[in-house]
């Protein structure tokens, strides 16, 4: 073999946004060791900055163009890319604006790995997105996936936060056991690793041989189990709501938002780029997860009491409604799929947002009860909570129906109709569970899991109970009278990222034509 | 990966299989038919010429011949299987664990035979040496090696054996159906040599940067990886 390949300043360049966001997280640890305790707050000031700077180092590549790929084809720079970076760094940004506040209260003291581990799981997940290499994918899904085993176990001390890192280690390495295998069997019959390659060898080879339809048609089952898992789409979704509650709530809204962005982007690059010329083998198999997951997921999410589970079950929903986008194989199934990915990011992060809020120790006190009267209590975070809400099932007026819209319409054009009825059926069953924590917020003023009703109540008809009794229940009364009172503090970043996320949740759902725009440019439509 | 040849696309390279098999010493060799032929002259073929010779006796239907690579195959093969059984089937974790090396110790000599000295180098550091150490090591801290009826194990063994035989069965078949099946892997692996040098190249070599990125990647994962142990094995 001829070594012909010398690498150029144009590669580095091309690897720019990842380079900084490593850059910054070696930055954060360094700094981290040098600061007095009281100072660590401000660590996320530096990782903020060091997101901004990875978006704008992404810009400038798009801006500057030139050639697609670096490093022999292992990465590229194309719009998919450059849009897909954008949203990961978007949803990094705002899922580093809640964490400092929810740090503070779960008393976690090692923030500067915290920061670090969260830059690193942001570059893994760019290096996916931008991944042009079986060997690439793979290793972006890797250092995506470690970090986030960490910060799944990062609270100290609780039990549901070592379950969570446990499970999501344990089952997501098995996962990745069958993507390996896959791109194994795929490079065994295709003999390259790169998708151009791929492209190129399975084209020269249509209509597919028996000599090669087997190792490569099991190969991409293989691939699709791999990245299913990290999709979370059912059937291979069980680790997700319990993943997902341990977790600590501002990691639970990167993971649901950047590792779906990043998985998604890289199963599009291997079907729908790199397999095009297949499209009709594994359209099938898209279809049953992409219809399996919708239903499945709304009609989990509409059993479940803890809103925080009830988000998990939602982004499984949610990743049904993302793989049609793929599954019906065309560039503006692409288009709408990446739009969805940026709706999705922002109205997500911003209901874990509030849930964080809400949130008393991991996992617990996001019961649907906290969250009754809210609306009385906490007008401003029930308002943003209600924006988001409407979003995700999808309200005209909300990013999350122009998503929607663009999806289903993307589906009827590419003659898959039954794929549309499905998926508004799916967002029909969704309704129900969102509109349920909207009611409870508004019109469920008189909770019976109220702590300062139980209490009053219990004061209230002491008349009959033993003095004892009655003293006890009377202070309890007092002091649960006091902690309601004391409204949930939000942190100033909180506040921000929420913020944020209603203005782009409401200002995208009325004017969703440039970013629309953007997203059919990046996957090249005129 | 071992080269499955028919007898009869062995003549003297002119088919792509042939030209495989010069450079591939497949482990065994089927032989559909067997006609007299003029003998090819490669000299490097002449192991496959005998095995020939030994299956011209045979009048009709299939022989497998055995060379020197094939009995090494089956011996490395029945250690293999051997022992990954008892790995799962013994009570003790101790004696499982050791059991382990001999799985990995009998992989690397598959590896050799495929030509993959240095993939056969680095199983016998990694897994041989470094994983099984570290199985051990936790066994130790974990639990007492001495009690008996450690190895865990739990009800399903009867749908999981199901399972692997059905597995391994449709395995047998499918590359029974296709010959032709490894052919597009042969061709890749017969590009760079799978020893030191080339791998090395391919790396490293001022002139070759074509894997350097996904180098330097893995170097980062095995960054957060010490990251990620400091922060779950901290005390607070």
């Amino acid at each position: 073999m001829a070594f012909t390949y010398t690498i150029t300043a144009g590669d580095w360049g091309h690897i720019a946004p990842q380079l900084t966001l490593l850059g910054v997280a070696l930055l954060v640890m360094v700094i981290d060791t040098m600061l007095p305790a009281r100072l660590r707050g401000g660590l996320v000031i530096i990782a903020l900055l060091g997101v901004l700077s990875a978006a704008a180092s992404a810009l400038l590549v798009a801006q500057l163009g030139g050639a697609p790929s670096a490093f022999f084809g292992m990465i590229t720079s194309d719009g998919l890319a450059i849009f897909s970076m954008l949203v990961i760094l978007g949803a990094t940004a705002l899922a580093l604006l809640i964490a400092p506040g929810y740090i503070e209260r779960q008393g976690i003291h090692q923030q500067g790995e915290y920061y670090a581990l969260v830059l690193l799981a942001a570059t893994g997940m760019l290096l996916m997105s931008t991944a042009s290499n079986l060997m690439m994918i793979f290793l972006g899904l890797e250092l995506l996936s470690l970090p986030l085993y960490v910060l799944c176990a990062f609270v100290p001390g609780q039990q549901i936060a070592q379950e969570s890192g446990m499970k999501y280690f344990l089952l997501s390495s098995f996962a990745s056991g069958f993507l390996l295998y896959g791109m194994a069997l795929v490079y065994g019959a295709t003999g390259a690793t790169g998708l151009t390659q791929i492209h190129a060898f399975v084209a020269s080879h249509m209509p597919l041989d028996s000599s090669l339809a087997p190792l490569l048609l099991v190969g991409v089952v293989l691939i699709v189990v791999g990245l299913a898992f990290k999709v979370s789409a059912i059937p291979f979704h069980a680790w997700t709501p319990d993943v997902y509650q341990g977790a600590p709530t501002p990691v639970t809204a990167l993971m649901s938002v950047g590792t779906k962005t990043a998985a998604l982007v890289a199963l599009a690059r291997i079907l729908v780029v790199a397999l095009g010329p297949i499209t009709s083998q594994w359209q099938p198999l898209l279809i049953a997860l992409a219809i399996l997951t919708m239903l499945g997921g709304n009609l989990l999410a509409a059993t479940q009491t803890n809103v925080k589970r009830m988000l998990a079950y939602s982004s499984i929903a949610h990743a049904g409604y993302l793989l049609i986008g793929i599954a019906v194989g065309t560039n503006l199934g692409l288009a709408a799929m990446i739009f969805y990915l940026a709706a999705y990011g922002i109205m997500n992060i911003g209901a874990f947002g509030v849930v964080q809020v809400i949130e008393r120790s991991v996992g617990f006190g996001t019961e649907l009860d906290r969250f009754r009267g809210l609306g009385a209590r906490q007008p401003w975070l029930a308002g943003a909570m209600t924006v988001f809400l409407l979003a995700l099932a999808g309200i005209p007026g909300t990013v999350g129906f122009v998503a929607k819209y663009a999806v289903f319409s993307a589906a009827v054009l590419a003659s898959h109709p039954e794929l549309t009825i499905v998926g508004v059926i799916a967002s029909m069953i969704s309704f129900y569970y969102y509109l349920r924590i909207i009611w409870a917020m508004y019109f469920e003023l008189n909770p019976e899991g109220d702590p300062a009703t139980q209490g009053a109540r219990a004061a209230l008809g002491a008349q009959g109970t033993p003095p004892l009794m009655v003293e006890s229940s009377g202070q309890s009364a007092v002091i649960a009278a006091k902690s309601v009172s004391m409204r949930q503090p939000i942190a100033l970043g909180a506040m921000l990222s929420l913020g944020l996320a209603v203005l782009a949740t409401i200002i995208l759902g009325i004017l969703p034509g440039p970013l629309f725009e953007l997203a059919r440019q990046a996957v090249g439509l005129p | 990966m071992p080269g499955l040849c028919l007898s009869d696309t062995i003549d003297g390279g002119s088919s792509p299989h042939g030209v495989l098999c010069d450079r591939i010493p497949p482990p065994y060799i089927h032989c559909r038919r067997a006609r007299p032929r003029r003998a090819p002259d490669l000299p490097h073929l002449a192991w496959l010429q005998r095995a020939r010779g030994f299956c011209q006796d045979v009048q009709k239907g299939i022989c497998v011949m055995l060379d020197l690579p094939s009995v090494v195959f089956i011996v490395f093969a029945a250690v293999l299987v051997g022992s990954a059984l008892a790995v799962v089937t013994l009570r003790n974790i101790v004696h499982a664990a050791l059991f382990l090396v001999l799985v990995f110790g009998a992989a690397a000599g598959i590896y050799v035979l495929l030509n993959a000295e240095f993939i056969a180098i680095v199983q016998i550091l990694v897994y041989a040496g470094a994983v099984t150490i570290l199985i051990l090591f936790a066994i130790m801290l974990t639990q007492n090696p001495n009690s008996r009826g450690s190895n865990p194990s739990n009800r399903q063994t009867l749908i999981a054996a199901l399972i692997a035989v059905a597995l391994c069965a449709g395995a047998v078949f499918a590359f029974a159906q296709n010959t032709s099946i490894t052919t597009a892997s042969q061709k890749a692996i017969s590009g760079p040599p799978g020893s030191v040098v080339g791998i090395g190249q391919l790396l490293y070599s001022p002139t070759s940067y074509s894997y350097v990125l996904p180098f330097e990647i893995a170097s980062v994962v095995l960054l957060v990886a010490i990251v990620g142990a400091i922060v779950i094995g901290r005390e607070d």
